[in-house]
């Protein structure tokens, strides 16, 4: 014979676990999405390397961009992708694509330069293109 | 099962099995986070986005020293090179020896890039020529990033006039003195950007050794170094006449350099017919034979001007000729038949 005697301690309750497995859940979606989610959101306009203007990525219609005393070009926001539309530079080579396509829209004769604000630059870690030369 | 004092009496503790559940749960939880910092500890790569030397260009640097820091100085770095040989300075080095009448003394940067230009001249026969100035002019492309750029076509008797003041054979440097003859103009800007993303990885390396990255200008790319410090760089080269997205090839990198020459980079239309920067140095027209060219190199510098070579020279000559230079390559030319040199195919797999 033992000369304990036994005592089953039971130190949470069932419902603790789903509250546990909740919190857990929440802090890896926050983590892992929550952070990220905020950057590349946010469109910035450079004019000669001054930021000039931020957008919300999600607006939609046509945004005029200009210098303070001329008007350089319109930026027209889908909804989820944006486009130069309406520049003045003589050849609208920065008509050609959309920001989601170049990750950066660019007109160097007005020396205008829209592109994803973000800290970071998204790199792969497996698979896929990292980068295009041509 | 551990032993406990509970009062006076000796009592052993049994955990309830959601007690257990939950001690487990914890534990797996821990392993888990720990294990997901560990793969989450991959370099974190910061970046920039700006202009210069009339394109787009783009830094993107890994360091476990200030990254911003290093791309900062990259992109300074572009700034000095785009003002110190640029054709639209006024007083840059290029336009000083331009206007001048009598030999001009530069610096030894100068000089290091005019030596370098001469010589892939003598080597492509004059396929790249760096003193094409008086015919890029002629046609407007050292103007065509100017808002007042009017695009036209130039008669035939202007090309011949224009070429009669072309032509490497009649620039000499010697001493750090640029001498030239026959009223040529120089024009670098089939060299100069390779040149300058050849400084930045420098720059940045000299900044901290173990940097990573790259250096993209208008798609123009040099390797700072390694992805993640061990993989390669992933690099699609982009199909001269499909869509975004539409790729010709893949190769992988861990250093060296990859540079494009298209029709498509720089160009006008009149009257349907397209009109692009790559001009024959012989005919004084834009190339019509080949429509893209990608080189591989060690140095950035080389594959923009071999990019430029074999360009004009078409995908025959080019496969032979390419890596006698240094240079791997994959050419496009008009009936868009791919060719590619020999050692290409080594850069399409990851050794």
């Amino acid at each position: 014979m033992s000369p304990y005697g036994t005592e089953v301690l039971s130190l949470f309750k069932k419902r603790d676990l789903f509250i546990f497995a909740l919190i857990i859940v929440l802090t890896s979606l926050a983590l892992f999405w929550g952070l990220d989610s905020k950057s590349g959101s946010l469109v910035s306009v450079r004019i000669r390397g001054e930021k000039r203007y931020v957008f919300d990525i999600s607006d939609k219609g046509i945004k005029e961009i200009n210098d303070g005393e001329n008007h350089l070009l319109n930026l027209y926001f889908t909804g989820s992708d944006v486009r130069v539309q309406d520049s003045k530079c003589p050849l609208h080579l920065c008509e050609r694509g959309s920001l989601m396509q170049a990750g950066v829209l660019v007109c160097v004769p007005q020396k205008v330069l829209v592109s994803i604000e973000r800290d970071r630059e998204p790199v792969k870690e497996s698979g896929g293109i990292d980068l295009i030369t041509g | 099962m551990f032993k406990m004092q509970s009062g006076s009496k000796n009592q052993i503790v049994k955990l309830s099995k959601n007690s257990w559940i939950l001690i487990l749960l914890f534990v797996s939880l821990l392993i888990f986070f720990s294990l997901m910092l560990l793969l989450k500890k991959k370099p974190e790569y910061l970046s920039k986005v700006d202009i210069a030397l009339g394109t787009t260009l783009k830094v993107v640097v890994s360091s476990e020293k200030d990254p911003r820091l290093i791309i900062d100085a990259v992109l300074r770095e572009f700034h000095r090179i785009e003002k110190k040989f640029s054709l639209n300075e006024q007083n840059s080095d290029i336009s000083i020896i331009n206007r001048s009448k009598q030999p001009v003394e530069v610096d030894e940067e100068t000089a290091f890039v005019i030596e370098r230009a001469l010589t892939l001249a003598r080597a492509t026969d004059g396929a790249f020529d760096p003193a094409l100035g008086n015919l890029i002019s002629l046609w407007g492309f050292d103007r065509i990033n100017q808002t007042d750029f009017n695009p036209r076509v130039p008669t035939d008797s202007e090309i011949e006039a224009a070429l009669s003041r072309c032509g490497y054979e009649n620039v000499s440097i010697e001493k750090g003195i640029v001498t030239m003859s026959n009223d040529v103009k120089l024009d670098l800007g089939a060299i100069v950007k390779g040149y300058a993303i050849d400084r930045a990885i420098a720059i940045a390396r000299e900044m901290d050794p173990l940097a990573t990255g790259y250096v993209d200008a208008g798609r123009d790319i040099g390797i700072i170094g390694a992805k993640f410090k061990g993989e390669y760089w992933s690099i699609a080269v982009q199909d001269p006449r499909g869509d975004s997205g539409d790729y010709l090839d893949v190769v992988y990198l861990k250093k060296g350099s990859i540079v494009t020459s298209g029709d498509y980079e720089r160009f006008f239309i009149i009257d349907g017919v397209r009109y692009h920067h790559i001009l024959n140095p012989k005919t004084g027209y834009p190339v019509r034979k080949t429509i893209s060219t990608t080189i591989i190199s060690p140095d950035a510098m080389d594959a923009d001007a071999l990019s430029t070579a074999a360009f004009v020279l078409g995908s025959e000559f080019s496969s032979v000729l390419m890596p006698v230079l240094g240079g791997q390559g994959l050419f496009v030319d008009e009936q868009l038949k791919t060719t590619q040199t020999q050692g290409w195919s080594f850069f399409k797999e990851k050794r």
